[in-house]
């Protein structure tokens, strides 16, 4: 390991209330995410309006009706992307990692989000991909756009979009959770061992992604309709649209109370 | 923040001047206010004629970036969104070449190349330096130049980069200079230490040595986190590497270290270091391919080895005591000579680890770390937090396939080069490199297990050490007693409550007198009608309290006419919420949609405030509660008063919150019944 950042969650009640439940009931994991959904209220109701999880919503949009063109690596370079006719996926996606990033650098008002926006992108590209073809490290472009091309109807790209947000959440519970887990694991706790806490960290991913299957018909629904309308060139301010309501539904979810 | 510095003599554009920043300071590096050392040995004043005003350029804008980054706070560890973490740092620079630098293309490899590594976003501003400000004294013994180096390494004195040196020099037969970056006077002791015990061991060849004092003066720094330190140390090696006439520079670090991923979610962008990233050193080449004429390419020779890979190199060279004599510390500075290395920041551990797997305790002594993470407790924090998430992370890995790797951390495809001829043997190889990294920390783990059963099954190595946490134990929960100080309290206006180690201070209300009451008795059950009149006189013998009329009027409640009950909200009045509601809902979609923030704000408001006249209205199941005889009116009385009293402390004392919701049963009677025994100080 290199060098590290650490920090901790603030001694404000809230954030100790999620310490509290942490060390004594983390067997609830939504009971531990609505709190740090409380807690970290403010700035949540922020990110509907941030432009770096925006602008990785909308780059999916348009990699998804891309995918309908003839020439897919042609149709991607208004996207700022390179692609040759003959890259291979991982390369395709290294590329559009090095596009994402030049992008986010200009937000930096986003903080830690606009990493955490670019992952989610990331891994609901390469999930997207690995999953369609027989191996990620043997897919070629042709592969990337044909797993695309199958996320680019409204109803399939709504599973694309539930696991983008649902990523996009559960990095950002573990980025607040994991201040505090490792301290609260040991013997005067309820996760009394590296297992305990492993499992814990596992639900409670499971839980975010799981919660973000509200956005599944939305996404459907708002997809199909801009996406005609646009003829396939989905805005960037439409993209910012959705993605405020959806992570204000995400919240809402989060914050549920138990029936 | 916003910062704008200017170094030395540099000029400041008027605009850039007359623009709004946070911070304005100066960096010198000469004068008596001085605050930045840049001093080296001098290879003008031995063979070489000059050195190039390019390299003495890069080393320059390298060091006043070093400079100004320690020189702003990026927050403190409590900043927990992180606002702080990026700054804009605008740098106005003396170079001997101003037209050079301020070129487009060079001024983008630099931001591109800083971005990544600092995540600072940056601006510069290059003018003419005064003439004697172009050199940079570079005294260098003129053996080293006459033995025609062929590499170049960057020094640090550490294990990976003793490794670097041995395994060119010996397993390829590379001739290297060393070039080493000396903030600190001990760093230089022990970077001379290991170059000359390198001399000793391998004398073919003469390791020669150049260091480079560049560092802060005056004042601590404002931020320790130096993300930039590792542009000034490659730039110090391609300055060497110029002027040697050299193409190859080597900054050496183990693959896991390299790459950085997060061993822990709190880790996010450059918050986990990228010192010897992939993508850092492709961008730095790419700058370096703008600034010299003559190709110089910085690599990491050791990307795809797990520390222990890299230790074993000294091994197979015969030199495994050398280990010793280095140090990876990253809290070094100021600790005992025979306690070097603090034993539980990341680096310690990963050393640490990587020792054992190859085999090579005997030059790493446990005794040598200020903490041994493995049988001491690990305190609440760094400690605490680097050895379980290591352990955590490694455990993860251990589960995950090859592709997997690229889903679940897809900071991997930063490390890939998209121009590259087989990024999938690239990736091949990381996932490779990922997975011995688990194996051999997972080996060692069960190698200390077994090392330690004995202590482990008398019970003496103690609680919260890194073996304790691995094998586990006893939940508190499970052996929850009594002994611990809850309290339950009025000061005034101002309820104390605390339990479980945790407090809260709220704000009076009737909901917690009812709850002390309750609290007071536990397992006792309380008419709602007595609770609001304040009667906590013990029950009958079945437990319950026997309330009569005069009880209900001593409450100020009244027997009403069941028939005559109507709901709070009639239904039509209900019907007309909900239509306003879905109206609203819509509007609210519709503002978000072209980020009218101000509309959204008012229709969150208005939408809350019709959700809590249904709530507050709506009994179990939504249905409209109605009014009903006096006891029902004491019920909803008390159930309100203690309900909102419970929904402000789930939020205030969530811990508190939840032990109640478990232990109050509220009805026509009332109780407090928690699962264990429990006293309160009230």
């Amino acid at each position: 390991m290199g060098h590290v950042r650490l920090g901790r969650l603030p001694k404000t009640l809230r954030w100790q209330g999620v310490v509290g439940l942490l060390e004594e009931s983390p067997d609830d994991v939504s009971a531990v995410a609505r709190a740090v959904a409380a807690a970290a209220e403010g700035r949540l109701r922020e990110l509907a309006r941030d432009p770096s999880v925006g602008y990785c919503f909308w780059l999916l949009t348009r990699l998804s009706s891309a995918s309908r063109e003839p020439n897919f690596a042609a149709a991607t370079a208004g996207l700022g992307l390179a692609p040759s006719n003959t890259d291979s996926a991982i390369a395709f996606v290294a590329q559009v990692s090095d596009r994402v990033r030049a992008e986010l650098q200009q937000f930096p008002e986003s903080g830690p989000f606009s990493e955490l926006a670019s992952l989610a992108m990331r891994r609901a590209l390469s999930e997207t991909v690995g999953q369609h073809g027989q191996s990620l490290f043997l897919s070629s472009i042709d592969d990337v756009q044909q797993a695309f091309r199958s996320h680019s109807t409204a109803m399939r790209f709504g599973d694309l979009s539930k696991r983008f947000f649902g990523d996009f959440f559960a990095r950002t519970l573990r980025y607040f959770v994991d201040k505090e887990l490792s301290n609260t694991v040991g013997m005067g706790n309820a996760l009394t061992s590296i297992e305990a806490s492993q499992e814990f960290s596992e639900s409670l991913d499971l839980y975010a992604r799981q919660s973000a299957r509200i956005m599944e018909k939305f996404a459907s629904g708002w997809y199909g309709k801009h996406n005609w309308e646009s003829g396939g060139a989905i805005s960037r301010e439409e993209a910012q649209g959705f993605v405020a309501v959806a992570l204000r539904k995400l919240r809402m979810e989060l914050m549920r109370p138990e029936p | 923040m916003r910062a704008l510095i200017w170094c030395d003599e540099a000029e400041i554009p008027a605009a850039v001047g007359a623009e709004s920043w946070s911070v304005q300071k100066p960096i010198m590096s000469r004068g008596p206010a001085a605050t930045l050392n840049l001093r080296a040995q001098n290879l003008v004043e031995t063979v070489l004629t000059s050195v190039s005003s390019r390299a003495s350029d890069l080393v320059r804008i390298a060091a006043y970036i070093y400079a100004a980054d320690q020189d702003l706070s990026r927050g403190g560890v409590a900043d927990v969104y992180g606002r702080d973490w990026r700054r804009h740092i605008a740098l106005c620079l003396p170079v001997s070449d101003p037209v050079f630098w301020q070129q487009d293309v060079i001024q983008s490899r630099l931001v591109d190349v800083l971005s990544f590594l600092t995540e600072d976003r940056w601006e510069f501003y290059f003018s003419q330096a005064p003439p004697a400000v172009h050199q940079i004294p570079l005294p260098v013994n003129e053996r080293t130049l006459l033995a025609t180096p062929d590499t170049v390494i960057l020094f640090s004195g550490g294990a990976d980069s003793l490794s670097t040196a041995v395994e060119a020099a010996i397993e390829r037969g590379e001739r290297p200079v060393l070039v080493s970056h000396r903030p600190a006077p001990q760093f230089d002791a022990r970077q001379h230490h290991l170059a000359d015990a390198l001399r000793q061991r391998f004398p073919q060849w003469t390791f020669p040595q150049i260091g480079f004092w560049v560092h802060r003066k005056g004042s601590d720094s404002a931020d320790s986190s130096q993300r930039s330190r590792a542009f000034l140390f490659a730039s110090l090696g391609a300055a060497v590497a110029t002027e040697l006439d050299i193409g190859r520079v080597l900054l050496g670090d183990n693959g896991i270290i390299s790459l950085n991923l997060p061993f822990t979610g709190q880790l996010v962008g450059a918050l986990a270091s990228r010192s010897t990233h992939p993508a850092f050193l492709r961008l730095f080449n790419d700058l370096l391919a703008e600034v010299f004429p003559r190709p110089i390419q910085v690599t990491n020779p050791l990307l795809f080895q797990t520390r222990a890979e890299v230790l074993n190199v000294l091994q197979d060279a015969g030199c495994a005591e050398l280990l010793q004599e280095t140090n990876s510390c990253s809290r070094g500075r100021g600790r005992p000579g025979v306690t070097p290395h603090c034993g539980f920041c990341s680096q310690c551990v990963d050393r640490r680890f990587g020792a054992i797997a190859a085999g090579l305790e005997d030059h790493d002594l446990a005794e040598r770390y200020g903490l041994d993470i493995f049988t001491q407790t690990l305190p609440i924090g760094e400690a605490r937090t680097v050895a379980e998430s290591y352990v955590r992370f490694a455990r993860r890995l251990k589960e995950l396939s090859d592709e997997q790797y690229f889903d679940e951390y897809p900071q991997l495809y930063d490390c890939i080069d998209p121009r590259e001829l087989a990024p999938h043997e690239t990736a091949s190889r990381l996932a490779a490199l990922l997975k011995q990294h688990a194996n051999n920390v997972l080996d060692v783990v069960a190698t200390m297990v077994a090392r330690y059963s004995p202590e482990l099954a008398a019970g003496v190595i103690p609680e919260d050490s890194l073996l304790r946490l691995v094998v586990g134990g006893v939940s508190r929960v499970v052996a929850e007693s009594t002994e611990e100080s809850n309290i339950f309290m009025q000061e005034g206006k101002i309820w104390t409550l605390v339990f479980r180690g945790h407090t809260a201070r709220v704000n009076d209300s009737r909901g917690l007198n009812h709850l002390v009451g309750l609290l007071r008795h536990p397992g006792q059950q309380f008419h709602v009608i007595s609770m609001i009149s304040g009667d906590w006189a013990p029950s009958g013998e079945d437990g319950h309290r026997r309330i009569t009329s005069s009880d209900a009027l001593d409450a100020g409640l009244r027997r009403i006419d069941p028939s005559a009950a109507e709901p709070q909200i009639d239904d039509q009045a209900r019907a007309e919420y909900k239509m306003e509601l879905d109206d609203l809902q819509e509007r609210l979609n519709a503002a978000e949609m072209r980020n009218d923030r101000d509309d959204v704000a008012q229709l969150e408001q208005q939408i809350d405030f019709i959700i809590k006249e249904l709530r507050s209205a709506a009994g179990r199941g939504g249905r409209m509660r109605p009014v009903r005889d006096a006891g029902e009116k004491a019920r909803q009385a008390v159930h309100a008063a203690i309900n909102r009293s419970l929904k402000s402390l789930r939020v205030s004392h969530p811990l508190l919150g939840r032990h109640l919701d478990q232990a109050l049963k509220l009805g026509f009677f009332c109780s407090y019944e928690p699962d264990f025994l429990i006293t309160w100080a009230t």
